[in-house]
């Protein structure tokens, strides 16, 4: 009963005008920067930041919710007609949905992706709605020693879960805890790594180093080349899949959400690696497995159904655990926190207003999005004939007009033309910015619970391994970095023994 | 095979592994039961200073892992120099006139045609200024064209 309550609680904050506009507003920027290749949701959240600086928490979480969930909706469009990936999440769906466009059929593509996509949002938002409170009352039983575990798992998971290689991952990490620790000591207040420059007092301000790494270095990496797309030409016919497409993978559709679901829970899981995940179980469980790769609906359908339930999902541990676990989740919590609203077991509590508003506006930018990508396809695919150079431009302004607000000053520019560099040349040398981003973000609460539970426990480190909750979170993220480690020590001790 | 880029990457975590750590030494560290501001930055910089050691020590054997091949550089070092120029002069030379020129830079080095480019750029820079000064209160640097606006 209390959960239809608040439901209902919820589409009322959520159903109000403004908030249906900024709703609105975020499904269709959204998908915008899902269909155009070259933006991604952590780069665009970073730069709208400072404009919800002024806005209620309530509206300001909701837009950003709407884009980076749109840009899952979007990020398939371009990877069926153009092959191009629009988004880290849809590469997968390049694969068959390319081949789907190729053999005529880029309307049924589109269609089930959207549809799909559709059906696993609604179904991971139910998830969500039932699973988020239980896990929040649990997580109120946390003491420090918990909490240092679970944001520690947390930060490995990101990291053993991040493409490149476990080592980069984890010196990200440090560099992102390192960097972190500059300005204000969290627990007795002192300054630290300051260097004597004022500035630094307040630490590094995240949003405009987010700008820099995610949106700068975004260009410059793409000014190495040319611009030189092509966008495949088709009549864009039946957008409906027919019967026939659907007896063939609602089942795959299915599988996808659920799988989507629960990937999207572990911190650093997300929508990347669900989609692959998905795409992978569908071609086991197939019986013709040859037919993927050459325009099978399932390897469309599944991706797409996982990647948008996992965006969904990731909002389980920011909302109850106050951990984000990816890049664009992170943005939304610097906004809520910038709005002195801290995320966590709490939030459930403290903000109810908050957290069912944000969770019925998902419910509501699903059915948007709908609308938006459906009968709208020929608008986004036209859109992609603006040139590259125009997109580029404005983006670099953009970026330099977002750093400049956060405090009116060119500092601050500085420091995001800074960080661009910094993330165009880690981006060449393939080390990951997720765990340096989540590092950085909860780095003080990883000190600070540390520091609370040695204190306690009058120095002793076995604490963490006493508490049962604490030990296996513990033992979980050890097993999580050595076995890469021992997986390698295996190889070469098997290549020796055969030398 | 070994990639000097990989080397010096390296060598710049190890760099700053080494600067945090001394730091919080400074700091002082203290003991796990009265632990002091530098207790939990030194703990990091000795881990990502044995990490970096490891990765130096792979990267030197040509088992770093993979990396992306550099494209031409000229694009974004040209741009990344004028956006250091343009951090210099706005707050002087004025928000306008630097961020036309930022502009043009931009898209000359996505190979412009010059009318497209000169326009584009004037458009950008008022429009821009336009919206975040006037409609949206971002108080942008006037400088030279003060008198102007």
């Amino acid at each position: 009963m209390d959960f239809f309550q608040n439901l209902a609680g919820g589409f009322a904050v959520a159903l109000s005008a403004s908030n249906l506009f900024y709703c609105a507003i975020g499904a269709i920027l959204g998908t915008a920067i899902g269909v155009l290749p070259g933006l991604g949701p952590p780069a665009t959240i970073a730069l709208l930041l400072p404009v919800t600086f002024k806005m209620d928490p309530v509206s300001a979480v909701i837009m950003l919710s709407g884009i980076f969930y749109g840009a899952m909706y979007g990020g398939s469009t371009t990877s069926i007609l153009l092959n191009i990936p629009g988004e880290a999440a849809s590469v997968v769906t390049c694969l068959d949905g390319y081949k789907m466009a190729r053999n005529g059929r880029a309307g049924a593509a589109l269609g089930i992706s959207a549809l799909g996509s559709f059906i696993a949002g609604s179904l991971a938002l139910l998830g969500v709605s039932i699973l988020a409170p239980t896990l929040a009352s649990f997580a109120l039983k946390f003491g420090p020693p918990e909490y240092f575990c679970l944001v520690l798992l947390g930060l490995m998971m990101a990291i053993y879960l991040s493409e490149e290689s476990v080592l980069k991952g984890l010196m990200m990490g440090l560099l992102g805890l390192l960097l972190g620790a500059i300005g204000l000591d969290p627990v007795s207040g002192s300054e630290r790594f300051t260097f004597g420059v004022s500035r630094l007092t307040d630490g590094i301000d995240f949003v405009v180093m987010v700008m820099g790494l995610f949106g700068l270095a975004e260009i410059l990496c793409n000014l190495e080349t040319p611009e030189n797309r092509e966008i495949f030409k088709t009549a864009l016919k039946g957008l409906l899949p027919t019967r026939q497409d659907w007896r063939q993978c609602w089942a795959s559709v299915m599988r996808g959400s659920i799988l989507g679901f629960f990937i999207g829970v572990l911190p650093g899981g997300g929508a990347i690696i669900s989609s692959f995940a998905a795409y992978a179980v569908e071609k086991r469980l197939s019986k013709h497995p040859k037919r993927f790769g050459s325009g099978a609906i399932e390897g469309v359908a599944a991706p797409e159904a996982a990647n948008n339930a996992a965006s969904t999902s990731s909002f389980i541990p920011l909302l109850t655990l106050g951990i984000p676990g990816n890049a664009s989740i992170a943005m939304i919590f610097v906004a809520l926190m910038i709005h002195g609203i801290r995320p966590g077991p709490l939030l459930l509590q403290e903000h109810p207003n908050l957290f069912w508003g944000v969770i019925a506006s998902m419910y509501i930018g699903n059915v948007m999005l709908l609308g938006l990508n459906l009968p709208l396809i020929g608008f986004w695919v036209r859109m992609l004939k603006v040139p590259y150079r125009y997109l580029a431009v404005v983006v670099v302004v953009i970026c330099v007009i977002g750093a400049y607000s956060v405090n009116n000053s060119t500092w601050d520019v500085g420091v995001m033309v800074f960080f661009g560099v910094v993330g165009y040349l880690l981006r060449k040398f393939a080390f990951p910015a997720s765990p340096f981003i989540l590092a950085m973000i909860l780095g003080p609460m990883l000190e600070k619970t540390l520091q609370q539970s040695l204190i306690a426990s009058g120095g002793d480190f076995l604490t963490f391994l006493t508490r049962p909750i604490s030990a296996s979170l513990l033992v979980a993220a050890s097993f999580l970095i050595l076995t890469p480690a021992a997986k390698q020590i295996w190889k070469k001790y098997r290549s020796l023994q055969g030398g | 095979m070994r990639k000097p880029g990989e080397i010096i990457a390296g060598l710049c975590f190890l760099a700053i592994g080494i600067g945090f750590t001394v730091g919080a030494v400074k700091l002082r560290i203290g003991a796990p039961t009265e632990p002091q501001p530098g207790f939990f930055p030194f703990w990091d910089g000795v881990i990502l200073i044995a990490l970096s050691a490891v990765f130096l020590f792979q990267a030197w054997g040509g088992r770093a892992g993979e990396s992306h091949a550099f494209g031409r550089l000229g694009g974004p070092a040209v741009v990344v120099l004028a956006l250091i120029l343009y951090v210099a002069a706005m707050e002087t030379v004025g928000y306008v006139i630097t961020t036309a020129l930022l502009s043009a830079v931009v898209l000359k080095v996505l190979e412009t045609k010059p009318r497209v480019l000169v326009l584009m750029s004037l458009i950008l820079a008022v429009a821009s200024y336009l919206i975040f000064d006037r409609l949206l209160g971002v108080t942008l640097p006037r400088g030279l064209l003060a008198a102007f606006f």
